[in-house]
């Protein structure tokens, strides 16, 4: 079996295929996971930051820009009152919406996605909590991969896995902002042999 | 505590996480259908509590003092509080939950009977999770900010714009329905902003954004909870967002003896 890596990779190896890696058995101890499975792991990856990144960055564009007009044109909206107003609820759109993203950038750079020969994982840790979720690959009732605009100028997919339930279950599991999600799926396809 | 931090957190900042459900609901089990729904009625009655219990606190609602009834006069006694002033905060903790548990019920039956009309829906459950997420947060908020317009000092401007908005709405459909009625207080005047301080127009801008909050939280229930389209979750919402005229409505035909159209 090939071990599979991109640039973010932690878990590498010289020989191809390996079993659990210390850093990864250490993460396995602290969930309370069972250390004992011997398990390999086919391919890890971490998420880019870079679309969240330009949203993060439009956002702060297009808020400045509309309150610049607002404020270059104080009569838009009636009066010069109303289009305070008007600032002051883009003011506070723009602050939720930027706030919001960098929340997202951060948690993106701490998630590690794995593919083993058993399970699908996602994980990540932060301020000493931590969380994972894995989907057996013998349960996978479906994968698609799907770019948005800005992914698409960058060069990222995301992949979703389904083994059961609705998008917000626990049979749900996605691979967000991968360099290469038509090679993630190759690699799930391979193991689940429908290649 | 670190539990409403999160809630917080993911309403302000998540909220396709807050109001969206965890768990398939699809699984036609009845006696988990009954547990999940009690559960969301639990965690409606906890945030009716945390939004009520300060407002009362702060003085919010007014009742018609009344003797407190000997059962309670006893009872607070025996927890060293004054009957009076103990009979005074449940009157008015009562009165202050009442408007919102209304408006939640209303917003429940126009929500689910929308979604069953457009075919989207799931179950009532998701529409429970739905309402009880969004009115007991979103709307709770709404009202709060409404509460600080009427009894706060410094936002007179904006609190009368608000009763104007209110006012002119209700013109608006008595003259679209051509009946003859008007209101004890007559047809508003025009409100200016001009003399709207900036905590008037400060109070205005968070009140429109925790009106966009809830009818977004509306939106994003339909499309998570119950998996609807883009557009069927947004005539679920145009649905909800029309109950105002349909209270009206029904407020003339009651006035009338007859429906106003006819």
């Amino acid at each position: 079996m090939t071990l599979d890596t991109d640039s973010d990779t932690e878990l590498t190896d010289g020989d191809g295929t390996q079993t659990l890696g210390d850093a990864h058995a250490a993460a396995a101890s602290r969930d309370g996971g069972d250390t004992d499975r011997d398990e390999r792991v086919l391919f890890t990856t971490g998420p880019s930051a870079r679309p969240a990144g330009v949203k993060l960055a439009a956002a702060v564009v297009v808020g400045l820009l509309v309150e610049a007009y607002l404020f270059t044109h104080p009569a838009l909206l009636g009066s010069p009152e109303a289009t305070r107003i008007g600032i002051y609820i883009v003011s506070l759109v723009a602050l939720i919406v930027v706030a919001r993203l960098v929340v997202r950038v951060y948690l993106l750079t701490r998630y590690r996605y794995t593919i083993t020969d058993d399970v699908l994982r996602w994980e990540y840790s932060l301020f000493y909590r931590s969380r994972s979720r894995e989907l057996p690959l013998s349960k996978l009732r479906g994968h698609e991969s799907s770019r948005g605009r800005v992914q698409s100028a960058l060069g990222f997919g995301t992949v979703r896995f389904l083994t059961g339930g609705t998008n917000r279950s626990l049979g749900f599991l996605a691979f967000e902002h991968v360099a290469d999600p038509e090679h993630v799926r190759k690699v799930v396809r391979r193991q689940i042999g429908e290649d | 505590m670190r539990q409403i931090l999160t809630q917080v957190y993911d309403a302000i900042l998540f909220p396709s996480r807050f109001v969206g459900a965890d768990v398939a609901w699809t699984d036609g089990s009845i006696i988990r259908d009954v547990v999940v729904a009690s559960r969301l009625l639990g965690v409606f009655g906890g945030n009716l509590v945390l939004y009520a219990v300060p407002l009362t606190l702060a003085g919010f609602g007014t009742v018609a003092a009344s003797d407190p009834p000997p059962l309670l006069t006893a009872a607070s006694a025996s927890l060293g509080l004054g009957p009076a002033w103990t009979w005074n905060f449940l009157q008015r903790f009562v009165r202050n939950s009442l408007y919102i548990s209304l408006a939640a019920a209303l917003t429940f039956v126009a929500f689910h009977g929308s979604v069953r009309l457009t075919r989207s829906s799931t179950g009532i459950v998701p529409s429970l999770h739905t309402v009880v997420y969004s009115t007991s947060a979103y709307l709770a908020a709404v009202f709060s900010v409404v509460w600080f317009l009427s009894t706060s000092a410094s936002v007179v401007v904006a609190d009368t714009l608000v009763l104007n908005v209110q006012k002119r709405f209700v013109y608006a459909v008595i003259d679209a329905t051509g009946v003859s009625l008007s209101l004890p207080s007559g047809r508003p005047a025009p409100v200016s902003l001009t003399d709207a301080t900036p905590t008037d127009q400060v109070a205005l801008a968070v009140l429109v954004l925790t009106v966009g909050y809830f009818v977004y939280s509306l939106y994003l229930g339909s499309r998570i909870n119950h998996g609807a389209s883009r557009l069927t979750a947004t005539l679920t919402v145009m649905t909800v967002t029309s109950t105002p005229l349909v209270f009206v409505l029904g407020s003339i035909a009651l006035a009338l003896g007859t429906l106003p159209l006819l």
